[in-house]
């Protein structure tokens, strides 16, 4: 007899729920009260960001300490040192770390730019980390 | 993916297979111990030496592993949002060592944070000065005039405006990879009743938090999902390792600078001005037609960023005589990495590549 597989079970599942809500998102992705939602929510985000960095900035002035903006400030100035430097040093640093084989490479099939053919078409599995930030 | 006892069909008895659950069940905890308890694993190993960088700018040249290398290098230009080592996962998941191992001179532009000072940097920017910057500096490293330009999402578009307005060279041959062209395909820019500013904070910049909840939108069960998969899959070190290596790539999200993201949500969001005319960039019109190098442009049939749809126009538009769409199986990064884009699209972007490279 044919044991039930639990894990088989749980990925249907998994799979099934994300379909789901997937689906539902892109039929309201273009909605009015999905962009209010946004709306109010950055609003939030970004009110409780602003909020907690004067407090933060507060605390470090108490404490004697640099704030953010001062460490970016800084950090700004080191950039701008280090990216006179790059161009006051001498450029083909690269050349000593690494060889330059010459340019005289081929395709190993010596032939006209061929056009090319789709790869055979699969069914879609789900994936992790997939249409995730680029 | 595959589990130690599914090839071996239902005929299993009862203790075997107990056998085997107990098995993995180890296996998972001690899998899980190692992901609470070690970093993510590294990314970006290939030997490469900074060529040049300037604020969120810089450009690297890989080190060529080839005895011969082919005449024209290649210019990667990463999306602005993300780091550009996920075209350089690790050994055997990296594109960069794929094409070095194949001939190839590979630089890559790549980017860092951009600091508040940069908050008012705009496509004019990216297209008028870091793209042509850039160019400059590889003719000069390389002593070459012609160049293969090879975008990736807004990298791609940044690549494909550079080449619209600069059709008399020196780009040799254009490459994108899931590149959004008509935006009202693009689910995320179909809404438009939100307003840009909210998503700009104090510092000017749009920070990555919001870049990762926006994606995550379209997607809002892909998180939740992908980490239900992981705990059936936490047996398998190889499904482990990759997810790990992809969720770093989607933490080192970078934030954007405010005034580029206005201008694309304003332009190429909301009027659709690459696809329907209008858009000007440095007060120069933008045309698709004035394209005229050999292009390849390679999309995800599964892409859910940026469809099929959205990204078909650019080969449709270009005005190239040599112009090839080429449309794989995939979603938006496992067209480019990850063991799918290893035995699908590498092999393929060499085979176009190679012709075009001498």
């Amino acid at each position: 007899m044919a044991l039930p597989d639990p894990f088989k079970l749980y990925r249907e599942a998994i799979t099934r729920f994300e379909n789901g809500i997937n689906a539902l998102a892109a039929r309201n992705i273009d909605s009015k009260e999905l962009g209010v939602v946004i709306d109010q929510y950055s609003r939030v985000t970004l009110g409780l960001q602003h909020l907690s960095q004067a407090s933060l900035e507060l605390l470090y002035k108490r404490l004697d300490l640099p704030s953010r903006n001062e460490v970016n400030a800084l950090a700004a100035s080191l950039r701008r040192v280090e990216d006179k430097l790059d161009q006051l040093l001498p450029t083909p640093t690269s050349t000593a770390i690494a060889p330059r084989p010459p340019r005289t490479r081929r395709p190993l099939a010596e032939v006209h730019p061929m056009p090319l053919k789709p790869a055979s078409k699969r069914k879609r599995k789900e994936g992790v980390g997939d249409d995730s930030a680029a | 993916m595959t589990r130690p006892h599914d090839d071996r069909g239902t005929g299993m008895s009862l203790v075997d297979r107990l056998r085997s659950e107990v098995s993995m069940m180890v296996q998972r905890s001690r899998n899980a111990v190692e992901y609470l308890s070690t970093p993510p694993p590294a990314v970006g190993l290939s030997p490469k030496t900074l060529l040049h960088r300037r604020g969120t700018l810089c450009l690297y040249h890989y080190h060529a592993t080839s005895d011969e290398i082919y005449r024209v290098p290649l210019l990667f230009v990463m999306a602005t949002t993300s780091k550009a080592a996920i075209f350089d996962l690790t050994k055997g998941q990296s594109l960069i060592e794929f094409l070095l191992a194949r001939g190839y001179d590979v630089y890559v532009m790549d980017w860092y944070a951009p600091s508040q000072e940069e908050s008012h940097l705009k496509l004019e920017h990216y297209v008028l000065d870091f793209i042509p910057d850039c160019i400059r500096r590889v003719q000069q490293d390389s002593g070459v005039e012609d160049i293969t330009l090879i975008g990736y999402c807004m990298g791609g578009v940044l690549s494909a405006l550079y080449a619209a307005l600069h059709p008399g060279g020196p780009l040799k041959n254009l490459v994108c990879f899931t590149t959004p062209i008509d935006w009202t395909k693009m689910p995320l820019a179909k809404q438009r009743h939100f307003k840009a500013e909210r998503l700009i904070d104090a510092t000017g910049l749009v920070p990555p938090q919001a870049i990762i909840k926006a994606i995550e939108l379209h997607r809002p069960a892909g998180k939740i999902a992908g980490q239900a998969r992981l705990l059936d899959n936490l047996w398998n070190e190889d499904y482990v390792k990759g997810y790990r290596m992809m969720a770093r790539f989607n933490d080192e999200t970078l934030p954007l600078p405010g005034d580029y993201f206005r201008q694309i949500h304003q332009e190429l969001g909301q009027r659709n001005s690459l696809y329907e005319g209008g858009l000007r960039i440095g007060g120069q019109a933008v045309d698709l037609k004035k394209i005229e190098v050999s292009l390849l442009h390679v999309i995800a049939q599964y892409d859910s960023l940026v469809p099929p749809d959205c990204a078909q126009p650019l080969v449709a538009r270009a005005g190239s005589r040599d112009k090839e769409e080429l449309m794989l199986p995939g979603g938006h990064v496992s067209l480019v990495a990850g063991p799918a884009a290893v035995k699908r699209m590498w092999p393929k972007l060499d085979q176009w590549l190679g012709g075009r490279s001498v």
